[in-house]
């Protein structure tokens, strides 16, 4: 190899190469993306509203995503199966649906699914996706029709991310639709954010947290970005925007937001992605709040 | 095997002394400009450490956030330092390997005036808030059409020296530079204008910032320094490489893998995108290696400080593609992604492959404009090199896997996870400050040579316009 235009043609063909399978493709299976109901009424994603969109650019600018992430990712899930309508099958159709549909259960397993009230028949069954889960379930699923009993399965996303709360799913790409800019993050120096605006909705909280971080964290690393408020003695009447909770102010003194400060947090509360897609299933809000509400009867029972 | 392979060097030649000579300015120009870079990262970088084990530091300046101050170190070590410090590498093989006097000399110092003006232009933007967001392409548009226009003012004499070239057969050293002068500009360019020009939408910019990310390191500096293996390893040992078919091999794959290898293997992305780049990452390892075995017969020898710098790049190369490549496996994947594993491996490319690879070709060639007479301090600089790189890079990647760890258990808590990988980042700041203590030397050494050429050019100049103390002993 001793001529220059080869190292050139061979350069320049290589690099054309992995342009068109990594950039192009993606982009051609991406670019037709819209937004998708999202099982609540609503479409998700949506564009930000100004607020955030201005917040985006803070948070760029001072270089957040250096250490936060926006990228959960999952293991896979976890499904519990349960009977849901009988319709009206006799007792024995019902053991041989259960039998089919789990056929580790013994006989008394069986029999106890089937006359219990819950009627589960699996519980944390682990898949690494919900295709592979139907599909075990595909004939036990066609005798159950045969019937007409109705199973039901409930499901939740698995993998230490998810298990830390930070997030009811793993991050894909229909999250970073309206994005100004893509920052995903690389390293986990602070915690990921994906999510946040449904972890910690209180704006007061975040206000607070970034003007003096181990107020809200105790042991906080998080520097503190006292830059972004502004301090202001108090005159005839306290701002009804002055930051609360904090400690070692002097007297009369109240810290107040700025712009930046007011834009960073709605784009914090803005980034939400408790949305259940096609590409990546979420337990469906509404079961999670009947969970809840159950949990809360339970504990009004207690009370 | 002919004899190019045997002694890589047309140091033989009458005229080399001419092609020295031709080369000394605009290596000092670029070296110089290097070694300012280097001194302005690492303290950026330094000051970004302190940040993480004092929140409270600094911490009322807007124009230094731990962001800022990071984008701007690596700004400052992959731009002003590695690939201006590589462009010198590049200019001296091609001057060398192909015994050609460099061309257009004034070109390349004017490239370099632009480029780290671009640079310095670059900080500042990030500094006051224009960030772009993507990593390593931080600099805002204005820093980085005019970085651009450096780069092509320094690259072209170079491309220009190249096909002037009196060696007509090619040293395999010389692929490499010269795929890598146009592999850098093209990923700059494309990516560029993809994401801030044209602006692609959503999570293509994942895709696009990854490509680039990868690019950059395997394409536009690896080369670099693999070409400067190749060249100084059996210079100094004087043992030919073993095969040159093998280098050709690596070469290729390199080229095919290298631009493939940037984005993360969990991403949002459609999950064949990350699961092929990180194959192709588990493949990098291959073209590495393959110099490597080709040029292990030759390193046992070579005791100057040049060749131990090379040396010690050799070795960070390859450590660097091992890691690389064992983190693409599930299990260690799991745990060292999303930590700072990855960015020391980025130091480790930085300040040992490029670094330790530039550092040894400044020595050999500053030796070369001293006459033979050394420069100062080269033995305490490259243990400070080797002490500073191990200490900053095992720090960070344990501090990594401490973290990792930590977060594969939703029992630790995040707080608890932090302190265990922050901990062992001490030790990696302490590292830090050495490869500081470090540049500073390295500034010094290439600063004296730089002033003692310029008096030397100064007393040439005066003696021939206006008949200086020379032209009178002369007389």
């Amino acid at each position: 190899m001793n001529r220059g235009p080869l190292i050139f043609l061979g350069a320049f063909f290589t690099l054309v190469l992995s342009w068109g399978v990594l950039v192009v493709a993606p982009q051609m299976q991406l670019r037709g993306q819209q937004p998708v109901e999202d099982g609540l009424g609503g479409r998700y994603p949506t564009a930000s509203a100004g607020m955030a969109q201005q917040g985006e650019r803070v948070y760029r600018a001072n270089g957040c995503y250096y250490c936060h992430t926006q990228n959960v990712s999952q293991d896979g899930y976890y499904f519990d199966v349960y009977v849901g309508d009988t319709g009206g099958a006799s007792a024995e159709q019902l053991a041989a649906v259960i039998a089919q549909a789990n056929p580790s259960l013994s006989d008394e397993e069986v029999r106890s699914a089937a006359t219990s009230s819950g009627r589960r028949i699996a519980a944390g069954l682990d898949y690494r996706s919900k295709e592979a889960f139907v599909k075990r379930f595909d004939r036990a699923g066609l005798l159950a029709e045969d019937v007409g009993v109705k199973l039901d399965a409930v499901f939740q996303a698995t993998g230490p991310d998810i298990e830390r709360g930070w997030g009811s799913r793993a991050s894909v790409a229909a999250d970073h639709l309206f994005d100004e800019t893509v920052m995903i993050g690389q390293a986990r120096i602070g915690p990921d954010l994906s999510n946040v605006g449904e972890r910690l909705p209180d704006e007061a909280w975040h206000y607070a947290h970034l003007y003096q971080p181990d107020s809200r964290v105790e042991g906080s690393k998080m520097p503190a970005y006292r830059y972004l408020f502004e301090e202001r003695s108090i005159g005839d009447e306290a701002s009804s925007e002055a930051l609360t909770g904090l400690s070692g102010l002097e007297e009369g003194v109240e810290i107040v937001p700025t712009d930046d400060a007011r834009t960073l947090v709605a784009y914090l509360l803005s980034l939400k992605t408790g949305s259940s897609l096609f590409e990546a299933p979420a337990p469906a809000p509404a079961e999670a709040e009947a969970q809840a509400e159950e949990e809360a009867v339970d504990t009004g029972a207690e009370e | 095997m002919s004899d190019e392979n045997v002694n890589p060097t047309a140091a033989d030649r009458p005229d080399f002394e001419e092609v020295t000579q031709s080369s000394r300015l605009p290596l000092l120009t670029l070296f110089s400009g290097a070694t300012v870079w280097l001194l302005i990262g690492s303290l950026l970088g330094l000051l970004a450490m302190a940040k993480t084990h004092g929140p409270g530091f600094l911490a009322d300046s807007a124009w230094l956030t731990y962001g800022k101050l990071k984008a701007n170190s690596n700004g400052a070590l992959i731009y002003g330092f590695a690939l201006q410090g590589g462009l010198a590498v590049s200019l001296w093989l091609v001057a060398a390997l192909g015994g050609s006097l460099v061309r257009l000399p004034f070109a390349i110092i004017a490239g370099a005036k632009v480029f780290n003006l671009a640079v310095g232009v670059g900080l500042i933007g990030v500094f006051v808030g224009d960030s772009t967001g993507y990593f390593w392409l931080e600099f805002p548009r204005y820093a980085a059409v005019l970085m651009l226009l450096g780069y092509v003012g320094i690259a072209h004499p170079l491309l220009l020296t190249f096909h002037h070239r009196r060696e007509r057969e090619l040293y395999p050293s010389l692929w490499f530079v010269v795929a890598a002068v146009f592999w850098f500009p093209w990923l700059f360019s494309s990516a560029y204008l993809m994401l801030e020009v044209i602006g692609v939408r959503g999570a293509v910019q994942i895709a696009v910032q990854g490509w680039y990310a990868g690019g950059l390191f395997a394409l536009g500096l690896l080369p670099v320094a693999l070409a400067g293996f190749l060249y100084f390893v059996p210079h100094f040992s004087g043992k030919a490489l073993s095969s040159r078919s093998t280098v050709l091999f690596s070469f290729w794959v390199l080229a095919f893998v290298g631009a493939c290898v940037g984005i993360p293997a969990v991403a949002p992305l459609p999950a064949w995108v990350g699961a092929t780049s990180n194959a192709m990452m588990g493949l990098l390892v291959v073209p590495v290696l393959g110099v490597f075995v080709v040029l292990n017969p030759g390193l046992s020898s070579g005791r100057s400080v040049a060749g131990k710098f090379i040396r010690l790049g050799l070795y960070s190369a390859v450590a660097w593609a091992v890691f690389n490549s064992l983190a693409t496996f599930e299990p260690i994947r799991r745990i060292t992604s999303q930590t700072l594993f990855a960015h020391a491996l980025e130091l480790l490319f930085i300040y040992g492959v490029m670094g330790a690879t530039l550092m040894g070709t400044a020595y050999h060639v500053l030796e070369r404009f001293l006459a033979g007479r050394s420069a100062a301090f080269g033995a305490w600089h490259f243990q400070l090199v080797r002490v500073g790189l191990a200490m900053l890079v095992l720090g960070m990647l344990l501090s990594g896997i401490a973290q990792g760890t930590g977060l594969q258990s939703p029992d630790v808590s995040f707080a608890e996870a932090s302190r265990k990988g922050i901990m062992l980042l001490r030790l990696s700041s302490l590292g830090e400050a050495l490869m500081l203590v470090s540049g500073i030397l390295f500034f010094v050494n290439v600063h004296r040579v730089c002033l003692t050429v310029g008096r030397e050019l100064a007393g040439a100049l005066c003696a021939r316009c206006c008949g200086g103390p020379e032209a009178e002993v002369a007389r």
